[in-house]
């Protein structure tokens, strides 16, 4: 099936971030659509991540990008567009988290068959590969959701959305001992979750 | 420091994985792994780990977003005013809004004066048809009044002065004679 493809968006598609920043801030249609159209996943994924409930997550990275389009012209060129969106989407997360307390310090509410309702796409995998991987990774988002909120935006931002240390000290505004030592403890909880569920090579 | 006095700790093998360490400690702890099955399990188990949690936790797993959410989003963001232009920019749109609605509260008011100075003429014949009719009333109560009061004050008052001077006189002095004759008695009360 071939859909047609306005020039405007092969040209959009093509930008850097901050090409597509400008665009955005002068007000040019479609630029900061393509800018949501690169960052929705990622930026979703940590928010899901981070509040535990999906509706809830699309509604917030909904609340994050029109934040961010409000905030365009704050936003300077000599940081990283990422790393910049991401500061927004933490404080989101952790604001929301704080509204409903109930749910600050983990998201143990829920019980493991909540994450077989969560639609996850996946590509280029084998039925069995995919199997295996979504049991492993249903094992690990689990014990993920039970940390702290604290530990768990830090293992979400560096090993869910690939973020540097230096990125994580940006985004969090927490020094880089901090992360380092909350991450160190907070693989070790992990560690000792797998421990005691009988999951051992951990 | 040596190998042997290497203290096998689990965050020590950590930030040898995140490459933490110094020069010196670093060798020491890869001196000491090599004879420690302890720590150079610990040093794989951590590896793995991270793995793993690489693994499970990014890419190609990504949260399914609906498929036209980036332009719903974009239309909501474009749409929505909240910190969107700056101060100066909402003022001047403030500006225009007050010029707009007094340009268009004068347009009104010619389109329709014609009706608008009818229906006030018409109220204020009303109005003022009841103030007069209210004025007259009071004014007629008034002239009544003078008019009764004249003839009764024209039965008391005597024609001379000097009659008038001695009725006055008399009232004066009854009224001194009532105030002495009253005294008394409340005396002579007082002694009995």
């Amino acid at each position: 099936m071939s859909t047609s493809v306005s020039p405007d968006i092969l040209s959009f598609s093509s930008a850097a971030d901050r090409e597509l920043v400008a665009s955005a801030a002068q007000g040019l249609e479609g630029g900061f659509e393509e800018l949501v159209r690169r960052y929705q996943r990622p930026i979703s994924g940590y928010v899901y991540r981070m509040v535990g409930d999906y509706e809830a997550a699309l509604d917030l990275t909904q609340e994050i990008f029109i934040k961010i389009y409000g905030s365009l012209s704050r936003y300077r060129p000599e940081f990283k567009f990422s790393t910049w969106i991401y500061k927004i989407a933490h404080n989101a997360a952790i604001d929301h988290l704080r509204r409903n307390t109930g749910r600050e310090r983990s998201l143990t509410n829920g019980t493991e068959s909540d994450n077989f309702d969560l639609p996850l796409e996946s590509e280029g995998l084998s039925p069995e590969q995919q199997s295996e991987r979504e049991e492993r990774r249903i094992e690990i988002e689990t014990v993920v959701r039970s940390l702290p909120t604290a530990y768990r935006e830090l293992v979400v931002l560096r090993h869910s959305q690939d973020l540097t240390y230096e990125e994580i000290v940006d985004v969090t505004g927490l020094p880089l001992g901090t992360v380092k030592n909350r991450l160190f403890r907070a693989r070790e909880m992990m560690r000792q979750q797998f421990l005691n569920k009988g999951i051992t090579g951990v | 420091m040596s190998a042997n006095d290497y203290i096998c700790e689990t965050e020590n093998i950590a930030a040898y994985i995140e490459g933490d360490l110094e020069p010196g400690h670093r060798a020491a702890l890869e001196e000491h792994m090599k004879q420690c099955a302890s720590c150079a399990s610990e040093l794989q188990a951590q590896r793995l780990f991270m793995c793993e949690l690489d693994s499970a936790l990014a890419s190609p797993f990504d949260l399914a977003v609906p498929p036209n959410f980036a332009q719903v989003v974009a239309v909501n963001a474009e749409s929505d005013m909240r910190g969107v232009r700056d101060r100066s920019e909402h003022t001047r749109a403030l500006r225009f809004c007050i010029i707009l609605g007094l340009a268009a509260f004068a347009l009104l008011g010619v389109a329709s004066s014609k009706a608008v100075i009818l229906n006030l003429r018409s109220v204020a014949g009303k109005v003022f048809g009841v103030l007069g009719f209210f004025a007259r009333t009071t004014f007629d109560a008034a002239a009544g009044f003078t008019v009764v009061s004249r003839v009764v004050s024209g039965g008391l008052i005597p024609d001379s002065r000097l009659a008038g001077l001695a009725g006055l006189v008399l009232v004066v002095l009854a009224i001194a004679v009532l105030s002495l004759l009253i005294s008394r008695y409340h005396r002579t009360r007082f002694i009995e």
